[in-house]
């Protein structure tokens, strides 16, 4: 599929609907780059999570999650698709990339933030049963799972 | 009697999280029932040996019939916790075996059954008749039945054999069941909106909004035997001092029943969950005790006998008394803990305890997929919050595949 510089939505407008979308979160761009908090409420039974992006037009969004801090709530298991997982800090992987699933000419507010709480809601049945329920793909066949095998 | 067991947990918990913990309890009923095509394959097995049994040379056999009785005949099966057969049981009804000796009947059965090379292997002994024990699936108890030789009044009143007592014994499985399925057909009267929603979708038997964490229960009446019975089979595995002590499921079913009839006629509810609760609160209050020849015997009565006490083994044995009372208020304390959290994980703890790891892990997994269904079906959406759910809104959840270790 062709990219046209032309069609990636700028980072204002990205902000823009972010505020939109979700009026709880608190962003700037900086340099280029945008930065964005906000709070995730899933619910009594998912859990409140609170998350950073970092999204430049050069390169793909980051995710982090900044509350709770899921090393000490999982005593430092790795969940499937996190990119980084350490005591500091948790990166979560939220698309395949060359799939064309995320570009530059779409909208945060409409794919990575809902990806983001659709991965907290399946981070849950894999803390109550160890499996992942959510599918996904594995840059190399995983022997990581420890906990149980993904469906 | 107020629903304080409600009041004391359930009553503060949101409504989603109300209708969470119903969606588990179903989806933990179901799959501790007989699935369809081992009913099916049930149902084959037992016309067979109806077949079998109609095609012998006595004369007690002519006109025999074969249906079955207690839980499945209810709807209230539930799989055994330490292997995987279900418990089956069966009247071979003998409308021309009157004024034959109770062995002798029951003789008859076995050997004729026996008869068959293919029976023969699966064949074992009971009191009341005999077993069939097919490996993995079930084994199907058979207990003859003759037209009723105890002077009962009720209708559909029969009498069976037993062993030990050399006599016939009143029994009537099809009268029982009959008052079952009346008691079980009264729906709850909810007062809100969000009862009333449950209500019409009782009655419809479908969910209201499509919302993966929505459902009902099929038939209150029948998931709260269902759970009480699961959960005296987790608590009483392995307990050697109540070993073969444990309530029996026709004493369960019948004060739950009494209970339910009573709370739904008197009581208006909220919720689905609220009814549940208060069928287990209510439940001891239907033991009664009686003077019986100057002595004073607790009774869980027979509904269709008045003459029988299905509790009559408590008054010679107390530890049967002690272990039902330790069974219920067991089952109010896992219960009070199912509402005392919150998050899925704990949750799933908590029916750990009432229900057993395995069935709890299924439950988890059965949830999960009614959210994947919505998924792939692009049918959920993010609200401002971030909760994710089928109600929709102006953010769709868009396909995507995670990606990374």
């Amino acid at each position: 599929m062709k990219q046209f510089a032309s069609n990636k939505v700028s980072l204002d407008k990205q902000l823009y609907l972010l505020k939109v979308k979700f009026p709880q979160g608190r962003g700037y761009i900086k340099k280029g780059k945008l930065i964005w908090n906000c709070n995730l409420d899933l619910g009594d039974e998912y859990g409140r999570f609170k998350i950073k992006l970092l999204y430049n037009l050069q390169s793909s969004p980051q995710v982090f999650v900044v509350e709770p801090n899921l090393y000490d709530i999982t005593g430092g298991e790795k969940p499937p698709h996190i990119y980084v997982f350490n005591q500091d800090e948790t990166k979560l992987c939220l698309f395949y990339p060359s799939s064309g699933e995320w570009s530059s000419n779409k909208y945060l507010s409409d794919t990575i933030v809902p990806w983001a709480c659709l991965w907290f809601m399946y981070f849950n049945g894999w803390m109550a049963t160890g499996k992942w329920y959510g599918g996904g793909k594995h840059p190399e066949p995983s022997e990581e799972v420890k906990r149980g095998k993904v469906l | 009697m107020s629903t304080n067991l409600y009041n004391r947990g359930f009553a503060a918990l949101s409504v989603k999280q109300r209708k969470l913990l119903t969606e588990l309890i179903e989806y933990a009923c179901q799959s501790l029932e007989l699935s369809e095509t081992k009913r099916k394959l049930a149902e084959e097995r037992y016309m067979a040996v109806g077949k079998w049994l109609a095609e012998g040379d006595d004369e007690i056999f002519i006109d025999v019939v074969i249906y079955p009785q207690g839980s499945q005949r209810i709807g209230t099966t539930t799989k055994p916790i330490d292997r995987t057969e279900f418990d089956l049981d069966f009247i071979c009804y003998l409308p021309n075996a009157e004024g034959v000796h109770p062995d002798s009947c029951r003789n008859k059965v076995i050997k004729r059954i026996e008869e068959n090379g293919h029976y023969e292997p699966l064949l074992s002994e009971l009191n009341r008749g005999c077993r069939l024990n097919y490996a993995d699936d079930f084994h199907m108890d058979i207990t003859p039945g003759i037209p009723d030789q105890n002077n009962a009044i009720e209708y559909d009143a029969i009498s069976v054999p037993d062993k030990k007592l050399k006599a016939w014994k009143a029994s009537n499985p099809i009268g029982y069941a009959k008052d079952f399925y009346e008691i079980a057909e009264l729906l709850p009267v909810y007062l809100d909106s969000e009862g009333m929603q449950f209500s019409k979708a009782v009655m419809r038997s479908e969910n209201v909004e499509k919302l993966p964490t929505h459902t009902v229960f099929k038939g209150i009446l029948r998931r709260a035997v269902q759970i009480m019975k699961r959960h005296r089979d987790l608590l009483f595995l392995d307990n050697t001092e109540y070993e073969g002590k444990s309530p029996i499921s026709i004493i369960i079913t019948t004060l739950a029943s009494r209970a339910y009839r009573d709370a739904v006629i008197q009581q208006n509810f909220s919720n689905e969950l609220e009814v549940l609760i208060t069928v287990v609160e209510l439940m001891t209050n239907y033991i009664e005790t009686k003077v019986v020849k100057g002595q004073i015997e607790m009774w869980v009565t027979n509904p269709k006998n008045e003459h029988e006490n299905f509790a009559e083994k408590w008054n010679v044995d107390p530890k049967r008394v002690e272990a039902f009372h330790y069974w219920h208020s067991s089952f109010v304390e896992k219960l009070q803990e199912l509402a005392s959290v919150q998050s899925l994980d704990l949750i799933r703890k908590k029916l750990d305890q009432l229900i057993g790891e395995k069935t709890s892990e299924t439950v988890v997994e059965k949830h999960f997929e009614r959210l994947n269904q919505s998924r792939e079906k692009n049918e959920l959406f993010v609200d401002k919050t971030g909760a994710i759910s089928t109600v929709v809104t102006s953010t769709p959840v868009k396909a995507n595949t995670f990606f990374g270790k």
